[in-house]
């Protein structure tokens, strides 16, 4: 049948997983920590039809072929880590990160995961977890009779914090920061968390502030870096793309029924 | 039987060709370094006619001789000849992402694959986890040196494509860098981004995944030394695909496939009433 059929359905195919992808971006505009996804496409193989440099009389040859495209496909997404703009909370378990890095957290079946999400809180045992209780790692635990208003956690990420009938804050914990080399590599597993893959090289501890960390910010979160107007720019495109490749499969499929009237 | 009949039908299979081309080049109207294909026609040999035993035939006594005038030539069909890639610039967008570069002008970056080194103008690159510049396949963008090794947020390459990083943090793997503390003391030229062009564009072969391969015709890649193309590092460049030519050129086609068509159904016609009713014993 006829080829274009399939290559524009590939077209069509493409710009529905890339309004997949823009329209999880725009659902997660108010998320935080989430980082924008991008969709990458890569084209199809080539058919050819005709062999360039092949003889075409005695003494030459044929100096171009005929190769014919086969459409498009998805070939990557990649998730864009620019810093998010900082919102502030007021809350003393949310923190940001203010330049590079990611925060550690351990998920029950003892798996670490990364994220750039901070909004932290205080479970029963007085554990630092995440919004889902996966427990922040390094492991922070305060101490029995600890004032909630008076935890401190500072830019380069000692945490301190007062215990009743005293006026001097104790130091319980050293927040720690990991980075790869590259994190485009890191795959999202939903709740904010991403998983190290193979691509991400192994992940490179450090102290917030220092050697290339970002400092953490208390008592502020990082909103995502959706760009809404970008995001809306890319859905026109997608769409009108989505028109163009069903009006090529129209016009593929109007020829059929042409050749198909050949016989009355 | 009536030569009309494979003329047209040649014409159908040429339009058929050139929707194929329009189709693919829709598909991938959103594509970074997509260049448009279009395909190119030719005619097939005219054949010279010849007026046969007419007043051309001269008697001689012992027989005769017929000197059959030409009446002029036919045209018998029509081929697709060549895909013609249009190497046009494509639109720069912005992307602000440090690894996505666009070429302005004519000249390829080149690629390492297992296949051998491949030319693209798809700049939408990555790190992979040894910290080298590498495309989504993840093969090594080369360097006039080979493969180049960056950091995030200590590298910048400029319009000529010459890579610089600030040597202070790049001795340590392990040690990487943020945007502030980066204070460019000592900077370092790294390598400069292999960016080539050929004889003859229009020779290359498309391999997919946005590679062209060169060819004998095309010549070897050469490295551009001077009026290299303006390499933008945070863009990348879109489609040369133009959407209203394309559509414009697709009613042209199915138009053109329907006259064919028309033709053919004229052609079998014609044969009818040749069997039904001349042709009666």
């Amino acid at each position: 049948m006829m080829r274009s059929l399939w290559t524009a359905a590939s077209g069509m195919t493409g710009q529905q997983f890339n309004i997949d992808t823009i329209s999880n971006n725009l659902a997660n505009v108010n998320t935080t920590g989430f980082k924008q996804m991008r969709a990458d496409f890569e084209d199809l193989l080539y058919q050819t039809q005709k062999l360039a440099g092949t003889p075409a009389t005695e003494a030459t040859v044929v100096p171009t072929g005929v190769q014919v495209g086969h459409g498009v496909m998805p070939g990557a997404t990649q998730q864009i880590f620019t810093q998010g703009a900082l919102q502030s909370t007021g809350n003393t378990g949310d923190m940001a990160i203010e330049g590079e890095g990611f925060f550690r957290v351990v998920q029950f079946d003892g798996t670490y995961a990364y994220t750039r999400d901070g909004s932290f809180k205080i479970d029963s045992n007085g554990q630092l977890v995440t919004s889902d209780g996966y427990k922040l790692s390094p492991e922070v635990i305060l101490p029995e009779g600890f004032v909630a208003d008076s935890l401190s956690i500072s830019q380069d990420g000692r945490i301190t914090v007062k215990v009743a009938g005293s006026d001097d804050p104790v130091e319980v914990g050293q927040m720690e920061l990991y980075r790869f080399v590259n994190p485009a590599g890191l795959q999202a597993i939903g709740q904010n968390l991403l998983k190290v893959t193979n691509a991400t090289g192994d992940p490179i501890p450090g102290r917030p502030g220092f050697d290339g960390m970002g400092k953490i910010q208390q008592k502020f979160l990082e909103m995502s870096n959706v760009s809404v107007v970008k995001e809306m720019v890319n859905m026109i495109v997608a769409q009108r793309a989505y028109e163009l490749n069903s009006r090529a499969i129209q016009t593929s499929d109007s020829m059929l029924a042409t050749a198909t009237s050949l016989k009355r | 039987m009536v030569r009309g009949l494979y003329t047209a039908a040649s014409g159908m299979n040429v339009q058929q060709n050139r929707m194929d081309e329009i189709a693919n080049n829709l598909a991938n109207v959103d594509l970074n370094g997509y260049k448009k294909d279009t395909a190119i026609q030719k005619a097939f040999p005219e054949m010279l006619m010849r007026r046969m035993n007419d007043d051309g035939v001269y008697r001689f006594p012992f027989g005769s001789v017929d000197a059959s005038p030409i009446v002029g030539t036919v045209g018998t069909g029509v081929e697709t000849n060549e895909v013609y890639t249009n190497f046009a610039q494509g639109a720069m967008k912005q992307t602000e992402n440090p690894f996505d570069m666009a070429l302005d002008g004519r000249g390829f970056m080149t690629v390492q694959t297992p296949q051998g080194e491949r030319l693209t103008r798809n700049g939408a690159f990555l790190l992979n986890s040894d910290g080298y510049l590498v495309t989504k396949s993840g093969d090594f963008v080369l360097g006039e040196n080979g493969p180049i090794k960056l950091k995030l947020n200590n590298f910048t390459i400029d319009e000529d494509g010459t890579v610089w990083q600030n040597s202070t943090f790049a001795a340590d793997d392990k040690r990487l860098v943020s945007q502030q503390e980066n204070q460019w003391d000592n900077i370092e030229r790294v390598d400069r981004l292999r960016i080539v062009d050929v004889k003859r564009q229009r020779y290359l072969q498309k391999q997919g995944d946005s590679y062209w391969k060169t060819t004998d015709e095309s010549g070897d890649a050469q490295v551009i030394a001077s009026a290299r193309p303006k390499l933008r590092q945070g863009f990348l460049e879109g489609a040369n695909v133009n959407p209203v030519q394309e559509m414009v050129e697709m009613i042209e086609v199915n138009r053109a496939y329907d006259a064919n068509q028309k033709t053919i159904q004229t052609e079998d016609s014609l044969i009818g009433k040749l069997w039904n009713e001349v042709v009666k014993v």
